[in-house]
């Protein structure tokens, strides 16, 4: 089920009143079977792959705990990450290496007649793959208690509103909140319903408004020139971001709702100075997730070769991490170019701590960094490597189709409408500063607030795409 | 909770008032919910309709469920250049139906052929190639079987047309002149029939209205010709972006499409639909649209295999060129697209059998109007 969809505006008013209606041991039922039904909207069969998933990683969480010997602990923890990693690999990668692996068979002159599979990635299967790993992960390090109550269990990896595209949450912080009981408070319900108009703003104003002009240039890069690619590899930014961001601001708004509170996701990453600023800013749960679980414990396991172990984690890191988004080489590239820029800043970080004292070279810094995310993003977007470098040839050659494109098929008033929607939602990251956008807005006046709240609200009804466009990482 | 509903409440109110409107409109003008009942109405043909639809699209699921209830004998299918087609035009006791704007690319018709009933008695299927579905450098609309069999109104065009519905109040309102709605003895349903009476009429063809009578459309001067046209210049049109050659995936649909036909039985007559004179010679001189002159030769061969004819209409500047005969770049109007037939007619002896010639060309010379032959 889309966010952005009419069932959605009946299951979710309707799952919540049920919520409060219900007493609190009641709630983890509904709960988990709303997140069914919100996942079967999609191929119900695949419902399965969640519940052998469950079923293996709770047993695997109950019987590390009651291990004694490590050897076993390992053994375990490994059993449970295979059988994860071999569900992702099974239904996002097998085609993307069975093809390279023909095509370096076909090279070598070898018989390879393995073929491809037809099968349609399971919507979210990447994110709570991910989160599933980090309950067992954490259950072994001894952060976290195996949990006993499997409906609860099945409740953290299937929870309906980060189910699909995350954040990627932990079990410290999910858990619990489960068996804890949500009274009412207007104030959870009120600030949960703002950041779901936000984010609704964010993907039905700014996102599928952009994602149209985007579409079009992609489809035929080479027919277009200088400024019109220019402005899609710019409009991509904005659209993944707002697309991405929305996605997240509506469903820690849901949960927010019913008093369940998930990690904040975004932190203005546009405003970043450095690449490794911006991931601490952009997709928070994914990069922490490969921090903790990745690029730490391979730094460690490497820290006698000194600086090396930090260039080999950040490479290795965002290696997995583009592999991660996509099976494609387009990914792969689009991670360790992010990569790259991490160990270059790595390696020079002392000068640039010395030079970032100036305001002038700060903000080159914030251009510079959004330049070059807009630049990885080539690839991200593009749908083969051949595509992306026409994309980049075309975005330094010269032609009148320009502003042809431009004016004939998104027109000066679309791009007005972009501009200033882009430029509101700029604004409102500029003046909540680091406070977020709830506590910055619950900050004004009543009055205030009303006004920030109907210009978002009248702005999605007057100028909102309707038009049922997925999320851009259910793709992933 | 209820300071909650309260504060909701009054937070709504506004918009729900700003949406009332719109929400009538649509559900009132058939917009949402009814086209099944249209169908049926449409099909049992006892009074004159007219579906024209200003906010939605449903002309896959549509046309194939009147295929399906009308039995046509006779079947005309392909893109919107076929629309013109009408049962007045054929005899009495040829079952005719229009499915124009049913395919929107190869791939489209193979479904159609093959999901059609064998208790459908369809004998002869006069084909409109459009040559954008031929294209290698445009993508292929995206064909779903399941189109044809299911259909849900989309109720969040309320909200995304609800200025639109004010914004056309208040234009109709300094322009009393504007809407043309259909004369009172024909039923419109939806917002474009109603207030322009032009939509699908009863057997499937498409009626551009009232004000269409005189052919004030079609001269170059026109805003809407200019505009198509200005959008297959740039190569901006969703159906007409640039490209120099011929899909082969396209060409290989089309052969699946013929052997079907030729194993139930089904005569098909084919033909690449005309352009404007005007877009014809520009498109031949700029050369980005090149494919269009390679389609025919990509084709022929295998229409020859199944003995079935292809005639390539393109460009005939004499007999259908005539640019004031045209409602925009590529769509002509009715008469031009009656001389196509007589035309067609009379280089096929199966589509000759269900025409009277005679009777055609006495239409067409005591025809005034440079769009319409026959009065609605």
């Amino acid at each position: 089920m889309l966010f952005n969809s009419l069932e959605f505006l009946l299951f979710f008013p309707a799952v919540t009143f049920t919520y409060y209606a219900l007493p609190h041991k009641y709630r983890w039922a509904l709960l988990l079977l709303a997140s069914c039904v919100f996942y079967m909207f999609f191929i119900p069969r695949y419902i399965f792959i969640l519940i052998f998933t469950i079923a293996v990683d709770y047993c695997a969480g109950l019987l590390i705990e009651k291990a004694v010997q490590p050897a076993k602990k390992k053994a375990l923890l490994v059993l449970s990450i295979c059988a994860n990693v071999g569900i992702l690999f099974f239904f996002k990668y097998f085609n993307f290496f069975n093809q390279d692996i023909r095509a370096l068979a076909h090279f070598a002159g070898w018989n390879y007649t393995l073929q491809s599979l037809v099968i349609i990635l399971p919507v979210g299967l990447s994110f709570h793959t991910l989160q599933a790993m980090s309950y067992t992960i954490e259950v072994y390090r001894g952060n976290q208690k195996a949990e006993k109550h499997l409906g609860i269990y099945a409740l953290y990896v299937m929870y309906y509103p980060q189910l699909v595209a995350g954040p990627i949450e932990r079990p410290q912080n999910m858990l619990h909140q489960f068996h804890k009981k949500h009274e009412f408070n207007y104030s959870n319900v009120a600030n949960g319903l703002k950041l779901m108009l936000l984010g609704f703003f964010k993907k039905l104003v700014i996102a599928d408004r952009l994602a149209d002009y985007v579409d079009f240039v992609y489809k035929g890069p080479a027919h277009y020139h200088g400024l019109a690619i220019l402005l899609a590899v710019v409009f991509f930014a904005f659209q993944i971001y707002c697309d991405f961001s929305g996605y997240s601001d509506i469903a820690i708004g849901a949960s927010l709702v019913m008093g369940i509170r998930l990690m904040q996701n975004f932190d203005r990453p546009f405003i970043s100075k450095s690449v490794t600023e911006f991931w601490r800013r952009w997709h928070i749960s994914l990069y922490t997730w490969f921090n903790d679980y990745v690029f730490v414990p391979l730094v460690i396991s490497l820290r006698n070769a000194g600086k090396i172990a930090v260039y080999v984690g950040l490479l290795i890191t965002f290696f997995l991490a583009g592999l991660w988004h996509g099976a494609g080489w387009t990914f792969i590239i689009f991670g360790l170019l992010h990569g790259f820029a991490l160990m270059y800043e790595f390696s020079t970080r002392k000068i640039r701590q010395r030079l970032s004292s100036s305001r002038i070279y700060d903000a080159a810094s914030i251009i510079f960094t959004f330049g070059f995310a807009c630049f990885s993003w080539i690839f991200f977007r593009a749908s083969s490597f051949r595509q992306a470098l026409v994309v980049i040839r075309s975005l330094f050659s010269r032609g009148q189709d320009s502003q042809d494109v431009i004016h004939y098929n998104f027109g000066l008033q679309q791009i007005a409408i972009s501009t200033f929607a882009v430029a509101f939602l700029l604004a409102l990251e500029y003046f909540q500063k680091n406070k977020g956008f709830i506590s910055a807005l619950n900050s004004l006046s009543r009055r205030k607030q009303w006004i920030i709240c109907n210009l978002m609200f009248a702005s999605i009804i007057l100028l909102g795409i309707f038009a049922k466009k997925e999320f851009i990482y259910f793709q992933f | 909770m209820k300071r909650l509903f309260r504060n909701l409440s009054i937070f709504l109110l506004p918009y729900m008032v700003f949406l009332a409107l719109p929400a009538w409109k649509f559900i009132h003008g058939g917009e949402l919910g009814r086209l099944d009942h249209i169908i049926q109405r449409q099909a049992e043909d006892r009074q004159k309709m007219l579906l024209g639809l200003e906010y939605s699209s449903p002309e896959t699921y549509y046309k194939y469920q009147m295929i399906l209830k009308a039995k046509p004998e006779l079947l005309a299918m392909g893109s919107s250049r076929i629309l013109q087609f009408r049962k007045e035009e054929f005899k009495q006791d040829a079952r005719f139906y229009n499915a124009g704007r049913l395919p929107n690319s190869t791939q489209d018709l193979l479904h159609v052929i093959k999901l059609m009933p064998e208790n459908i008695p369809v004998k002869t299927i006069i084909l409109s190639l459009d040559q954008h579905w031929f294209n290698a450098g445009q993508e292929p609309y995206p064909s779903d079987e399941k189109d044809l069999l299911e259909y849900q109104p989309d109720y969040s065009k309320i909200i995304s047309n609800a200025a639109d519905v004010y914004r056309q109040l208040i234009s109709d309102y300094m322009h009393p002149g504007n809407p043309c709605p259909a004369p009172p003895d024909i039923v419109a349903e939806g917002l474009i029939a109603r207030r322009f009476s032009s939509g699908y009429r009863n057997d499937g063809s498409y009626w551009y209205g009232q004000k269409n009578r005189d052919g004030d459309a079609g001269k170059l001067n026109d805003g809407r010709f200019k505009s198509y046209e200005e959008n297959l210049y740039h190569g901006l049109s969703p159906n007409w972006c640039f490209g120099k050659t011929i899909s082969a995936q396209a060409v290989v649909d089309m052969d699946s499409f013929l052997a079907v036909c030729h194993r139930r039985n089904i005569d098909v007559i084919a033909y690449l639909p005309p352009f404007s004179s005007h877009t014809y010679n520009y498109m031949l001189k700029e050369g980005r649209h090149s494919y269009i002159f390679k389609v025919y030769d990509a084709l022929l061969p295998i229409f020859r295999r199944y003995g079935y004819d292809l005639f390539d209409l393109t460009e005939n500047e004499k007999e259908w060129g005539y640019n004031d005969e045209y409602v925009d770049a590529v769509h002509g109007s009715e008469k031009m697209y009656l001389k196509i037939l007589m035309w067609l007619c009379s280089h096929s002896a199966v589509l000759d059998a269900y025409c009277d010639r005679t009777f055609l060309q006495e239409k067409l010379e005591r025809c005034k109007s440079h769009f319409s032959v026959f009065d609605e």
